[in-house]
């Protein structure tokens, strides 16, 4: 699992890659608790090479949406495949990003 | 139907238009029965009139023959003593010497001059006064005889057949009638008369002494229509009197001639009495031909009549009113009737609906089709809705199952079993404990239940993959046990006969039934249900069936019939005591509500195509260990990428689940998980020796709340459920003797349809 997180002017820009297993969250959610807290800007997580998401790696997402929420900013999802479609259709989550 | 037609037209309207037309159809038949009768009054009158005036008339005629007799019997001593003047005193003498024949006077009077001594008149008179008898010679020129007309008549040889009442100055001096015949001298030439007087005053009161009717009397007329005879002033005064006297004499007067012509008959009014009357007469067959005419008045003649038609009609319009009032109540009554019909009508339709919702609630067993399971169950309620409730349902890979009986029956009863269905069905949802589902059911009854109906329950949780079965009893009957004969059972149970299968009781706790004390802890037992044992459940429609002696079925009898249908399937266990309760009972009505349920366990001996087990420690690290593992299996079985991700989802859900709740943090522990494939359903089963935790009773997450509402946990087991076609939770208990502990597990399957 690779993850990356790039500032730029008005937004983040994060990209996953590979499985984003309970294991790989513990890492991940560390690598990205700076995006918990508010700030303005707008994150864009990039997920063309995301290939598996477990309930652990939602949190993490719930958690940079809510930081993003508290200010005014919001999350964008990026090529997410259809079987994590299907899994934020399970879990409701698909209400809750933009999905481009 | 058609008493209901007939009590709707029978209001109050239409009785009383009954009554009408049946007063209206009396009062005619009385007006025809009062002249019919009328009419026979009337000729029973007239043949009475008829009858008196006959009965007076010949009394009359009796009296005045009787004195023609002594006046006849003295002519021939008259003649033979005519040369002796002296006798003729003799002779008057012996006419009136009688007492009782009316003659009041007898005298002869003889021509002028007949006796030279007696001078030119000679009248010797006999006149009766007050028994005393007086003869005088009373010819003189003051009484000149020979002016009479009696005289006239007699002195030519006629005989005077009493002539028209007068007053006689001279001999009676009293209103008389006079009989007089000839007295001849040897030669035959008339010399003398030989006459009686006789009063008038006894015809009178002869003819009034019988009375019709109280005012009616009798009148005598003369041949030239004078009244001769009058009664009492009360009765008739002489103005009266006259004034019908004058009806008959006047020819314009109209006229009736009844019976047979005898009597003549006309109306009349008495202006003085205010009272109209009739008139009938009739003349004498004999001498003097006089009328006799009787008087009668129609108050009189007809008031009997009159008053027996009005008791007639008083007696029938009370009738009518009594008529009128049943057929009032009747209607009011058939109203009523109706209406409790109506309203039967509408609480039977209710009871239908109620039954067939009572029948809806029964599980539907063609939604279980299992092979691990086969039941069957009825419920036959003695009315139209009963108190007895059985369910089942499957979740998680556990059968929940209940069987109870409510006190009472019918729709009280009925209320009470579908609250403690609805109970049982959502309290089963959250727990897979009996007895945490029978103290919530008890609490709720308990709750309100002023009327104490209570229920007696029987919940039992059985766990599919394991045969654990876990109940609770609420003071219900108690289930059999029965094994077929090739049911490889426990060695302890009691066998039917020479091992050919068995039945047992199962080992039950009675507590009490639901809905008396809330806080009454019920006990949850455990037991094995070995593969091919059959749970029989029923409820006391069964071992109190009676038959027509009003025999108990009973409970031995109930245990044998069940053993003997040990090698059947439920369903047919089911129909073979249903028929045989049915036979028992035949002829009776059914005294309760009768339901029985049969869990045949009948898991299969699995053939693993794939059989893999992988151990992990309590550390999300070792998830990647998982992620290999789970990728490598799914390969080997040919599940393509979309199903595959999401059974890795599922497994992985489940054994971090199980690494982060069973274990106390920091504390070292094991996870195991077991993939095996039958072909068909794909199990993984992840089990560890943590703490007891059912991640299936966990609440699942809300899915429709916003990012800054939703919890974080939850997701993992909600995963699970959406992503797995079933899972179970099973707490095993350890065992000391082989020193086993005890452990979680959780079963997840999927169906492989390749």
């Amino acid at each position: 699992m690779n993850t990356t997180i790039e500032q730029l002017e008005d937004k983040y820009l994060v990209t996953f890659e590979g499985e984003l297993d309970t294991t790989a969250a513990t890492e991940v959610g560390e690598k990205l608790q700076s995006l918990y807290t508010a700030n303005g800007k707008d994150v864009v997580i990039d997920c063309t090479g995301l290939e598996y998401i477990a309930s652990s790696g939602l949190r993490i997402l719930i958690s940079i949406l809510k930081g993003a929420k508290a200010g005014g900013s919001k999350v964008v999802l990026k090529n997410v495949n259809d079987d994590i479609k299907d899994v934020l259709k399970l879990t409701g989550f698909i209400n809750l990003f933009d999905l481009v | 139907m058609d008493f209901k037609r007939i009590y709707s037209k029978l209001d109050g309207h239409t009785g009383l238009v009954f009554i009408i037309l049946a007063a209206i159809l009396l009062e005619i038949i009385s007006v025809f029965q009062y002249y019919y009768t009328r009419g026979i009054v009337e000729r029973n009158l007239e043949r009475h009139v008829l009858m008196l005036l006959s009965v007076s008339a010949q009394r009359m005629d009796g009296i005045m023959r009787g004195a023609e007799t002594i006046v006849l019997s003295q002519v021939w001593h008259a003649q033979q003593h005519l040369d002796e003047p002296e006798y003729m005193e003799t002779l008057v003498y012996n006419l009136v010497k009688n007492e009782g024949d009316k003659i009041v006077g007898g005298a002869i009077c003889f021509k002028p001059n007949y006796y030279a001594d007696k001078g030119y008149w000679y009248e010797p008179y006999a006149h009766q006064i007050d028994d005393s008898i007086t003869i005088n010679q009373i010819g003189s020129a003051q009484h000149d005889y020979t002016k009479k007309e009696f005289y006239k008549i007699c002195i030519k040889g006629d005989t005077v057949k009493w002539n028209t009442p007068y007053f006689d100055a001279d001999g009676a001096q009293n209103i008389v009638t006079t009989f007089g015949v000839p007295i001849r001298d040897e030669q035959g030439e008339p010399v003398a008369t030989l006459i009686v007087d006789m009063t008038t005053e006894w015809i009178s009161e002869m003819v009034n002494s019988i009375h019709l009717h109280p005012s009616s009397f009798t009148l005598i007329l003369s041949t030239q229509g004078q009244l001769i005879a009058l009664p009492e002033a009360e009765l008739c005064d002489t103005k009266l009197a006259e004034k019908i006297a004058a009806m008959i004499n006047d020819s314009t007067v109209e006229k009736e001639k009844r019976v047979n012509g005898h009597v003549t008959c006309f109306e009349f009014y008495d202006e003085e009495k205010g009272r109209a009357g009739h008139v009938y007469y009739a003349r004498k067959k004999y001498e003097p031909h006089w009328l006799m005419v009787k008087v009668c008045y129609d108050d009189e003649i007809y008031g009997e009549l009159t008053d027996m038609r009005k008791i007639t009609l008083g007696l029938s319009l009370i009738g009518l009113l009594v008529l009128g009032l049943i057929i009032h109540r009747f209607a009011h009554n058939g109203r009523k009737l109706q209406k409790s019909l109506m309203k039967q009508e509408r609480i039977e339709g209710e009871l239908q609906i109620a039954r067939r919702l009572q029948a809806q609630m029964q599980p539907l067993e063609n939604k279980m089709v299992r092979s691990d399971i086969s039941l069957h169950g009825i419920l036959k309620p003695a009315r139209e809705v009963g108190g007895d409730l059985y369910d089942f349902f499957i979740r998680d890979e556990k059968l929940f199952f209940c069987i109870g009986d409510v006190s009472g029956k019918g729709v009280p009863a009925a209320f009470i079993m579908a609250m403690t269905q609805t109970l049982f069905h959502n309290m089963a949802l959250h727990s897979s404990n009996p007895a945490h589902i029978m103290d919530r059911i008890n609490a709720s009854a308990c709750r309100n239940n002023e009327s104490n109906m209570f229920a007696t329950l029987f919940v039992g949780v059985l766990d599919l993959p394991t045969g654990l079965l876990r109940y609770c009893n609420a003071g219900h009957e108690i289930p059999f046990v029965i094994g077929a004969a090739t049911t490889k059972g426990d060695a302890t149970k009691k066998h039917v006969d020479d091992s050919m299968g068995y039945i047992q009781h199962l080992d039950v706790k009675a507590n009490l039934p639901i809905g008396l004390f809330s806080d009454f802890a019920y006990e949850k037992q455990e037991t094995i249900i070995a593969p091919g044992e059959t749970l029989f459940l029923y409820t006391d429609g069964l071992t109190e069936a009676r038959n027509e002696r009003q025999e108990l079925l009973g409970k031995k009898h109930a245990m044998q019939l069940v053993a003997d249908c040990r090698d059947m399937m439920p369903k047919q266990i089911i129909e073979a005591v249903v028929a045989h309760v049915e036979r028992y009972a035949a002829n009776t009505e059914q005294s309760d509500d009768l339901t029985l349920l049969a869990i045949r366990y009948t898991p299969q001996e699995e053939q693993h195509l794939l059989d893999e087990e992988l151990r992990l420690g309590n550390d999300v690290k070792e998830v990647a260990k998982l992620s290999t593992f789970i990728k490598d299996v799914l390969a080997r079985l040919d599940i393509a990428k979309p199903l595959a991700s999401k059974l890795r989802l599922a497994v992985e859900e489940a054994v971090v689940n199980s690494m982060e709740y069973a274990y106390p943090a920091d504390s070292r522990g094991e996870v195991n998980l077991r993939v095996t494939f039958d072909g068909k359903k794909l199990r993984f089963v992840i089990s560890d020796h943590g703490f007891p935790f059912n991640p299936t009773e966990a609440s699942t997450a809300d899915t429709t709340l916003s990012a800054e509402e939703r919890p974080i946990g939850g997701l993992g087991i909600m995963l699970i459920r959406e992503l797995m076609d079933s899972i179970n939770y099973e707490r095993i208990s350890g065992k000391e003797s082989t020193g086993e502990k005890a452990k979680n597990v959780l079963t997840l399957i999927k169906n492989i349809n390749h």
